[in-house]
């Protein structure tokens, strides 16, 4: 479905992106994983066109998102890392999750506002509310809720769960998992976080320093990893 | 065995809402008390109320240090105490360091040693490898995991007695913190100090702790050796939580939010196997095997079965489906 | 419709700090006082009355009179309309020509931020006094003069704030989500980028307008301000200066009403930037 080719992304004059070439399938969930500063949130945000590589080209459906005239909003989503910092504090969250309707004058906004509150489990009440009233969860949830909106083939997390406590991570992750099934969406998941990689990830990509190592099936990477920083990170991850 | 902090029966409340209710604990030296809880459960109240500094707090109950009520000793004696006896390391190093001030020149000022020498082997001792190029630098061109020891070297510095840890790996790059963690046994290996370690990691904690206190809403719900026995449902729930790199399994839910709670348990509202006597009345602390669980489950008699039936319940869909409505 | 939920959410917010409150009362009753106070009296402005010069506060003059026999009350509260024009206009004029100067900055960046920014720094550099009389020269005096020199002076602070709070903005994830979900430059701007600014920037504006009206009272009382007849409080303490020893109502009903006006917009510019900072609460 996505395909990264040779994407380099150069800032000044660092090499953040190196050669980049990724290849990510319908229905499954890549993880991307590394260490603060690898690079894979700069990857992401070209991916969403927020930046534009040096060189390289990414194909959604072998189409080029930069050069061809594809309304990818419909197509590829995102959901950051700090949920409160990626709903508008001005808005209440009816007006949030009503935007991408607006934008793209799809009717029945109201109704489809409901089913996306029911997808992840959110009630009504919701809506009157501004995003600093709720917790880090639930706000996660809304941005969820905003990104499923235009019904994306693709969603990008990027470390959704980082910051939140253990048990609001699980429901979190047991949630995208339900949607997946339930929506056949396809995820690129990049964390630092290995056991959370393990549970939700098909495949992986591991990276350093701006360059892909190491990809592979999840298990496959865990149990027999093959480049030596990946056996360096893993052996440092076994308490 | 010497006990170096005994907390008895406090409670804090900050501007008239209610934080922490009946909190009772004691740590021995040598030994790493771990608390363990999510957001909300008061854990860093506890640690800030346990060194006062908290401000517009009012306290119930006595906190000793030593055979004497830390919170009913003057200004002078808890200054000297802080010098003396106590030392805490916080979650963010960054915060902890002066920006402006070489790490060499921080370590004489806060420590009042004179000596050079004497601030690079205690670099070295907390695994700093270049001590020398470090003394000179300031805290911004050190990495993450680099400040958290310069940091827990002032704190071992004076050779405390008590060393509260809050949340000490919080700040590094999850991938390196094992190093932190390695150097925290080190030191447990060489230092007679209690170690109070406050977090929410609970790799973390079962890495580094002897004992552990488990609490939620403002209240101590367990106290156990041995962490993944544990009896109460909401750490047995918590536990599954936790994504594991080794093996497969489905990770329990536990929905809504935790609250504080003047009747009855604190976790009722959550609890799938709570009965009308959990919401009504606190429970006591039962024995039971390692633990002392504060869950009226233990005095019923099929116990286990229930706790089994807990935990298959909770990683089922009828579970998240009729809790997902909170 | 959401609008009005966030305004009712920060009137509600602003109601908690009594601070803002009285500021808000304090302001509401001389307004009240500036647009009807005159109704009430029987004197005018500029009426002169040669035999009662120089009186001091008594029930007949309230704040007692000049030395042309003006009713000094009366006098104030004209004067608070005119100082009040003028701090309003200049505040406004600031706001206009700022955020647009601000956002341009900060939103296109690179080069023509830096040019733009350099300029403002140039033009922060010639004094204020040179401005106004340089004005004045051109010009001639007046009201509109002095609100002009006054805007000119003031308008860099609101860009370098309006273009400080757009780069902060500018990167946060919500931006990126919006552009995510294919919203135009105009939706962003004005949907996203402006109701976010507006807190801080109302706020300022509140302060903006307090030393506007400073400004305009020190301008008259180096005899830069507004001519006679027309008096603005600062006109009026000018005037009340060198009789200070021997009448000094003359001096202290305009300089404390000044005071009182300033207190006033500030306690509630605080209470408006602490009520619209959401993050706050």
């Amino acid at each position: 479905m996505l395909k990264v080719k040779n994407i380099t992304k150069y800032f000044q004059k660092t090499k953040v992106l190196d050669d980049i070439n990724l290849e990510i399938l319908e229905s499954q969930t890549l993880g991307l994983i590394g260490e603060s500063g690898c690079g894979k949130s700069t990857l992401g945000n070209i991916i969403m066109r927020f930046i534009t590589p040096t060189s390289g080209a990414i194909y959604f459906e072998d189409k080029n998102i930069f050069t061809s005239d594809l309304k990818l909003s419909r197509h590829i989503q995102m959901i950051f890392q700090d949920a409160y910092a990626s709903l508008n504090p001005r808005l209440t969250v009816y007006e949030i999750l009503a935007e991408p309707f607006l934008i793209h004058k799809i009717a029945n906004m109201n109704k489809e506002i409901m089913i996306l509150l029911d997808m992840v489990k959110l009630p009504k009440y919701t809506l009157d509310h501004f995003p600093h009233q709720f917790s880090g969860g639930q706000r996660q949830r809304i941005a969820i809720a905003r990104a499923l909106a235009l019904r994306p083939k693709l969603i990008i997390c990027d470390e959704p769960t980082s910051n939140l406590d253990v048990s609001i991570q699980a429901q979190i992750l047991n949630l995208l998992i339900d949607l997946q099934k339930e929506l056949k969406l396809t995820y690129l998941f990049i964390s630092h976080d290995f056991a959370v990689v393990r549970y939700i990830c098909q495949l992986l990509a591991v990276m350093e320093r701006g360059k892909i190592v190491e990809t592979g099936m999840c298990n496959d990477v865990f149990l027999n990893p093959k480049h030596p920083y990946t056996k360096n990170i893993l052996e440092m991850g076994k308490l | 065995m010497k006990k170096i902090l005994d907390v008895k029966n406090l409670s804090v409340a900050l501007q008239n809402k209610q934080i922490l209710k009946n909190i009772n604990f004691c740590l021995y030296e040598k030994k790493t008390l771990a608390i363990i809880g999510e957001s909300g459960c008061g854990k860093t109240t506890l640690a800030l109320a346990i060194v006062k500094l908290l401000s517009n707090a009012t306290y119930e109950g006595e906190i000793f240090l030593e055979n004497e009520d830390f919170l009913k000793q003057d200004k002078v004696k808890t200054q000297t105490i802080y010098k003396n006896y106590l030392s805490i390391i916080f979650q963010d190093p960054l915060a902890s360091l002066n920006p402006i001030m070489k790490i060499g020149k921080q370590i004489i000022e806060a420590l009042k040693i004179q000596d050079e020498a004497k601030v690079l082997t205690l670099l070295s001792a907390v695994g700093i490898e270049n001590a020398k190029q470090c003394y000179h630098q300031y805290p911004h061109e050190i990495s993450g995991g680099m400040r958290q020891r310069v940091v827990i070297a002032i704190a071992l510095a004076k050779n405390p007695k008590l060393i509260i840890a809050d949340e000490p790996t919080a700040s590094i790059d999850p991938i390196r913190k094992t190093k932190i963690i390695e150097l925290f046994k080190e030191i447990q290996k060489q230092y007679a100090s209690g170690i109070l370690l406050i977090t929410h990691d609970i790799e973390l904690a079962n890495n580094l702790a002897d004992n552990f206190i488990v609490m939620y809403g403002g209240t101590i719900i367990e106290k156990t050796q041995n962490l993944y026995s544990a009896k109460h449902p909401y750490t047995i729930l918590l536990l599954n939580c936790v994504p594991s790199i080794k093996k497969e399994k489905k990770l329990a839910n536990i929905s809504g939010l935790s609250s504080f709670c003047e009747n009855g348990c604190a976790f009722a509202d959550r609890c799938p196997l709570a009965i009308s006597l959990c919401k009504t009345k606190k429970p006591p602390f039962f024995k039971v095997e390692h633990s002392e669980v504060a869950c009226w489950l233990y005095n019923m008699p099929n116990a286990t079965q229930n706790l089994q039936k807990l935990l298959d319940y909770a990683q089922s869909k009828e579970y998240n489906e009729i809790f997902s409505k909170n | 419709m959401t609008t009005n939920l966030y305004l009712k959410y920060t009137w509600q917010q602003f109601k908690k700090n009594k601070a803002a409150l009285y500021g808000l009362i304090l302001l509401g009753i001389i307004l009240l006082l500036a647009a009807f106070g005159s109704c009430f009296s029987p004197y005018t402005y500029c009426g002169i009355d040669m035999d009662n010069k120089n009186l001091p506060p008594s029930f007949l003059h309230l704040f007692g009179t000049d030395e042309l026999g003006r009713d000094v009350f009366t006098r104030c509260l004209f004067g608070i309309r005119i100082s009040l024009f003028v701090g309003i206009m200049a505040a406004l004029l600031d706001l206009l020509i700022g955020v647009v100067w601000g956002s341009i900055a900060a939103f296109f960046g690179g080069i023509l931020d830096e040019v733009m920014m350099r300029l403002c720094d140039t033009f922060y550099a010639i004094p204020h006094l040179l401005i106004v009389i340089m004005l004045m020269i051109v010009m001639g005096p007046g009201l509109l003069t002095i609100i002009t020199a006054l805007a000119l002076s003031g308008w860099i602070n609101m860009a370098r704030i309006v273009r400080g709070q757009i780069l902060q903005i500018k990167n946060m994830e919500f931006i990126k989500a919006s552009l995510a979900l294919g919203a135009s430059k105009k939706r962003i701007i004005f949907k996203h980028l402006l109701p976010n600014i507006s807190g801080p920037i109302i706020a300022t504006m509140t302060l903006t307008i307090p030393s506007a009206i400073f400004a305009e009272a020190f301008l008259s009382f180096l005899g830069l301000g507004v001519q006679a007849p027309i008096a603005s409080l600062g006109v009026m303490v000018n005037d009340a200066l060198c009789a200070l020893r021997y009448y000094p109502w003359r001096l202290f009903f305009p300089a404390g009403i000044i005071i009182m006006l300033m207190l006033a917009f500030n306690l509630i510019g605080d209470g408006l930037h602490k009520a619209m900072d959401v993050k706050q609460t």
